[in-house]
């Protein structure tokens, strides 16, 4: 037979394809799977984007504006000389391109008239360049000025009669500004994957700073340390709400560790008398019964005393079958005012028998939306401890009421009341008050009574009746649930 | 993040790159500046200031001889923006355009 650390080792090997919980990725090396280096890729990726956007922007304002302008600059000219040629013909194209070669003074005009073969009337082009055709309209043509290799921006023109006219501008400037851009660039690219990289690492570094204390307090709690907690840097940010919801979260683990452990206590103790004294009874009865009366007599104490033991065993069940929440899926509208009707005629003879009076006092209709059993046995565990502990001729009252979209389900005895420190444990499992210690009972009635308010939503408060002490059960109505419901859809 | 250097330096590159290395003709000279274009130009100068009914403004013998001297010690392209100004000058004051 295999022992638990066997049994998992084989449980893991035996479902092929099950990556065992906790089991790490072999594909990826350990730095890749970082979260802390994802979120500082994701800044450079979204910084270096930034700037390669903004130098775009800045490309296209710049050089990309000087190459507009040029490029307007032709095609007026291009067209005034259409309309000189249309006016004038080719004489006073001829003198138009002269003058107007004359009074460059930005000394980057360019300009070439050809006839139909091409041979060069007038313009200060020698001919017609070699590789370029008279159908393309606009072109870049390599110039050399004064020993130095430039560009020029030239479109082509075709007119009537078969001339063919190529205007022009120099684009040495445009040039000069593109390499001193291109440079400037590529500086800056170098600066911003400095930035991005220095950046990066910063980001990594606090998200890693960020996650070392929760990761180091999860740590030592795992070891066993289970009053640490995450501490609260106080800026308020994501990460602090992130702690402090944490150490919520351990709160409440360790509330509920030492309720488990009252109660394991509170069984041993509590049901060790009644299960002593059982074996008692057989044991003396095994010893020194004289008759099979005897011996009946002792089995059946020994019985009574076992139906004691299994009861209290069967109300913890209940209460934890009800605060695991599994009967929430079964929760249904319904009318809350008939089963408080039918618990004050189920108990009105038992007050009648103990000389108390049972007042009622409800509205014509109590909508709840929840479990109809649980709530039922809730009031009824409230009117089981408001006439268990009752004096004869007073009063025990049982009222309901709607305010505000919740209903108030009140229990009311005249009895001996409890203190205020008793009051605050009296919904703890086994709690027994001092005025309850001579009464029977386990101390679970208010505890199963708490349970079935939290699973639906709402609450028990326990107050001084002066005399006696007053038990309430607030319920969200079913107006309220559904409301609810509503906006946690619309969410 | 290397990515984005490679897309930067190809882009930059090609925005830097003036042509197609197969397509290398030899790149043209222009007339305009020649010491031949630079004399008829300083020609063309003294023939319209001669022309002209009123006096040219001062200027224009300034630039035309700084013209002329530029393009004799060989900075032609200097000499002959002088010479346009002058040419400018002289246009203005006949009112042609």
């Amino acid at each position: 037979m295999m022992d638990g650390a066997t049994l998992g080792h084989a449980g893991a090997q035996s479902a092929p394809g099950l990556q065992v919980a906790g089991a790490r990725s072999p594909q990826h090396p350990r730095f890749l799977r970082s979260a802390a280096l994802r979120f500082a890729a994701m800044y450079a990726l979204l910084f270096g984007l930034s700037a390669l956007a903004l130098a775009l922007f800045l490309w296209w304002e710049t050089a990309g504006l000087l190459d507009r302008r040029i490029d307007n600059a032709i095609a007026a000219d291009v067209e005034s000389l259409a309309q000189r040629w249309q006016e004038g013909g080719l004489p006073a194209l001829i003198i138009t391109i002269e003058n107007r070669l004359a009074e460059n003074v930005d000394d980057n005009a360019i300009y070439l008239l050809v006839d139909p073969e091409l041979r060069r009337v007038s313009g200060n082009l020698s001919s017609w360049p070699t590789d370029l055709t008279v159908h393309r309209v606009w072109a870049e043509l390599p110039i050399e000025r004064a020993g130095i290799r430039s560009l020029a921006r030239v479109r082509t023109f075709t007119l009537p009669g078969g001339f063919h006219l190529l205007v022009g501008r120099d684009v040495q400037v445009r040039a000069q500004l593109r390499d001193l851009l291109t440079g400037a660039l590529l500086w800056a690219l170098l600066v911003v994957l400095v930035l991005g990289v220095a950046g990066a690492v910063v980001i990594r570094g606090l998200f890693r700073r960020a996650m070392a204390n929760i990761s180091a307090t999860a740590a030592a709690i795992s070891a066993g340390d289970l009053s640490r907690r995450v501490r609260i840097s106080g800026r308020g940010d994501e990460f602090d709400r992130l702690s402090e919801t944490i150490n919520e979260m351990l709160e409440r683990i360790s509330k509920l560790m030492d309720g488990v452990r009252q109660v394991s206590n509170a069984i041993a103790h509590d049901l060790r008398t009644p299960i002593t004294r059982a074996r008692a009874r057989l044991e003396d009865a095994a010893l020194h019964a004289e008759s099979e009366a005897d011996l009946r007599a002792a089995i059946e104490r020994a019985t009574t005393d076992l139906d004691g033991v299994v009861a209290v065993f069967q109300a913890l069940l209940r209460i934890a079958e009800i605060e695991a929440g599994t009967r929430r899926a079964a929760f249904a509208s319904f009318d809350a005012a008939p089963v408080l009707a039918g618990l004050v005629d189920l108990y009105s003879a038992a007050a009648e028998e103990g000389g108390l009076t049972l007042m009622f006092v409800c509205p014509d209709r109590l909508p709840l939306f929840g479990d109809r059993d649980l709530v039922q046995q809730a009031i009824a565990n409230l009117l089981d401890n408001a006439l268990k502990f009752s004096p004869e001729g007073s009063i025990v009252r049982l009222s309901a009421a709607i305010a505000g979209g919740t209903v108030t389900i009140t229990v009311a005895d005249q009895g001996p009341g409890m203190s205020e420190v008793d009051r605050a444990r009296a919904t703890e499992r086994f709690f027994r008050g001092e005025a309850a210690r001579s009464t029977p009972g386990a101390g679970l009635g208010l505890a199963l009574v708490q349970a079935v308010a939290l699973l639906h939503g709402g609450s028990v408060q326990l107050s001084e009746n002066a005399p006696g002490l007053a038990a309430m059960l607030h319920l969200p109505g079913a107006a309220e649930v559904a409301r609810g419901i509503v906006a946690t859809a619309d969410a | 993040m290397a990515g984005i250097a490679g897309s930067m330096a190809i882009l930059l590159a090609g925005l830097a790159a003036p042509l197609p290395a197969r397509t290398q003709p030899a790149p043209m000279q222009l007339l305009t500046d020649t010491q031949h274009y630079c004399a008829e130009l300083f020609a063309d100068v003294e023939a319209t200031q001669n022309a002209l009914i009123e006096p040219a403004p001062p200027a224009v013998d300034r630039l035309a001889l700084e013209g002329r001297q530029l393009c004799s010690l060989g900075e032609v392209r200097g000499g002959v923006t002088r010479l346009r100004r002058a040419m400018v000058l002289l246009h203005e004051r006949s009112g042609e355009h």
